[in-house]
């Protein structure tokens, strides 16, 4: 009974450690400013999410 | 993904042409359709014309007939079209891009970035999680 229950909260730290460590990587992922001005867009032109897509024709 | 967020995403082209030496010349007459407000339709055919595009260019015979053909096929002015691919303002703006590409440290293309952040997953759903995962940050700030 007591092996269980020391079972059961080692596997609840364990999951709080993992979720605390994704929310980590998460939150640590940089972003970077990237200059738009004059390129060819779609979308509204204040929208809230902006994708930039670096491309090539070949 | 504009279809599913139509308020809500705006998609920005920026250009890296690095293959070969046409790259460049692609990018300039993408601009000069721009000119002309057919930017995306000229991409698009492009697109479509990738691989004779690519093997004219990896055998060195010249595109530039095939890119008159875009133009002549969506209707631009070519005239005009010709004179504007040769605008330094272009120029500037494609050699921009490439050093912004430097700086970013970016070595193949496409490469995506959603509201500054890599995207890392470029399926369908990882466009849907990160689009989502942005609006979800945008709404935080706004209830702060």
């Amino acid at each position: 009974m007591k092996r269980t229950l020391i079972q059961s909260l080692a596997s609840m730290l364990m999951v709080i450690l993992f979720s605390g460590l994704v929310a980590a990587v998460e939150q640590a992922e940089p972003r970077v400013t990237i200059d738009i001005s004059g390129h060819p867009f779609k979308g509204p032109a204040n929208a809230p999410v902006t994708v930039v897509v670096f491309s090539d024709y070949l | 993904m504009l279809e599913k967020y139509p308020t809500e995403v705006k998609l920005v082209h920026k250009f890296l042409p690095h293959v070969s030496e046409f790259s460049k010349k692609a990018a300039k007459a993408a601009m000069a359709a721009d000119d002309q407000g057919k930017f995306w339709e000229f991409h698009g055919k492009v697109y479509e014309n990738q691989e004779e595009l690519k093997l004219n260019a990896t055998q060195g015979r010249s595109n530039d007939a095939k890119i008159l053909e875009i133009a002549g096929l969506l209707k631009l002015d070519v005239k005009r079209f010709i004179n504007k691919m040769d605008d330094p303002a272009f120029e500037e703006l494609i050699d921009r891009d490439l050093n912004d590409a430097r700086e970013l440290d970016i070595r193949s293309t496409p490469q995506v970035y959603i509201n500054g952040r890599v995207l890392k997953e470029r399926s369908f759903p990882g466009f849907v999680d990160a689009i989502d995962k942005e609006l979800k940050r945008e709404e935080e700030r706004d209830s702060k």
